[in-house]
């Protein structure tokens, strides 16, 4: 289902281990998403919902029961590039039961520039054509 | 994410080029054309980036090539001089100085130009290297790459649909080169 930015500021930040998130004001606690994960929250809930919002045929597709976590995985992933174990302990889970989401989401998300490319004869459309 | 069409008629400048290596564990069997002279020899890999200069959009992405093998200029020649060629009117990319060699298509620094001009193409080229800049915050472009270099086509990608969804949301400033 689609998200909102503090869906995904809550989220994230607890992840983060920040359990009195509610306390602090918001700017701080964007702050603290954006140490976490590199980008915003609205840049995340923006980059999720497209990814709902996209053709069921369509690579970066994901259902609407997909786990947010998942993809916050992916980003903290790219954005740290951590030992898988350190990344598991983050997240709670086992190195093994990450890695496939991990890949999933990385790939869902470069997919989300081949699809824009499709839809708005962006450049890279045409890099099939030579 | 825009579109190379998405250029005002009017602009003869409307992208502005550059390469940008990441490095990369050394891939096996060993070879030379993995070296990366921005690293000192170590592999690294290589991507071509095209920003629309009037407007902050990431239009091309060219990569993983070898840093060894193929220098900015032949990297260009490859795909984006034809994709360029293609499009109507006369349009210019801007460059750095690596990309001497095709004054059709590529402008570079050079003597000839009025004061004006010369501030704006360093507006531009400083513009580009502050988004490749942002992509390297992702420690993945930045650290030795661990996954091998078909994997790191990916993360580069995706690097760059959350670079650009985060100018797109106002997450971060990423002004325009023309006055």
């Amino acid at each position: 289902m689609a998200l909102a930015t503090n869906d995904f500021l809550e989220i994230g930040l607890k992840i983060g281990g920040h359990t009195k998130w509610k306390t602090h004001k918001e700017s701080a606690n964007v702050q603290r998403f954006k140490e976490l994960f590199g980008v915003t929250p609205a840049t995340c809930s923006s980059i999720w919902n497209d990814m709902i919002g996209a053709n069921a045929e369509d690579d970066c597709h994901i259902d609407n029961d997909a786990n947010p976590v998942h993809f916050l995985l992916a980003v903290r992933f790219l954005f740290r590039y951590e030992r898988e174990k350190d990344l598991a302990r983050m997240f709670g889970t086992a190195p093994k039961t990450m890695r496939p989401w991990q890949r999933l989401y990385v790939w869902k998300l470069q997919a989300l520039l081949q699809k824009k490319a499709r839809d708005t004869s962006h450049l890279l459309s045409l890099l099939k054509r030579y | 994410m825009g579109t190379l069409q998405d250029n005002d008629d009017g602009l003869v400048f409307m992208l502005s080029v550059d390469g940008t290596h990441c490095p990369i564990e050394e891939p096996r069997p060993f070879s030379t054309e993995w070296s990366s002279h921005k690293f000192g020899g170590k592999p690294a890999v290589n991507y071509e980036l095209g920003i629309l200069i009037h407007k902050p959009k990431l239009v091309w992405v060219n990569g993983p090539t070898r840093p060894g093998k193929h220098n900015d200029l032949a990297v260009f020649r490859q795909k984006l001089k034809q994709a360029l060629s293609a499009l109507p009117g006369t349009k210019k990319a801007i460059g750095d100085s690596g990309y001497r060699g095709e004054p059709e298509l590529i402008s570079t620094r050079n003597g000839l130009d009025s004061k004006e001009v010369t501030q704006f193409k360093d507006r531009t080229l400083a513009r580009h290297e502050n988004f490749n800049q942002r992509l390297k915050c992702f420690a993945c472009l930045c650290q030795p790459f661990r996954h091998g270099v078909d994997n790191h086509g990916y993360a580069f990608k995706a690097c760059c649909v959350l670079v650009m969804y985060e100018v797109e949301t106002g997450g971060t400033s990423f002004s325009d080169a023309y006055p």
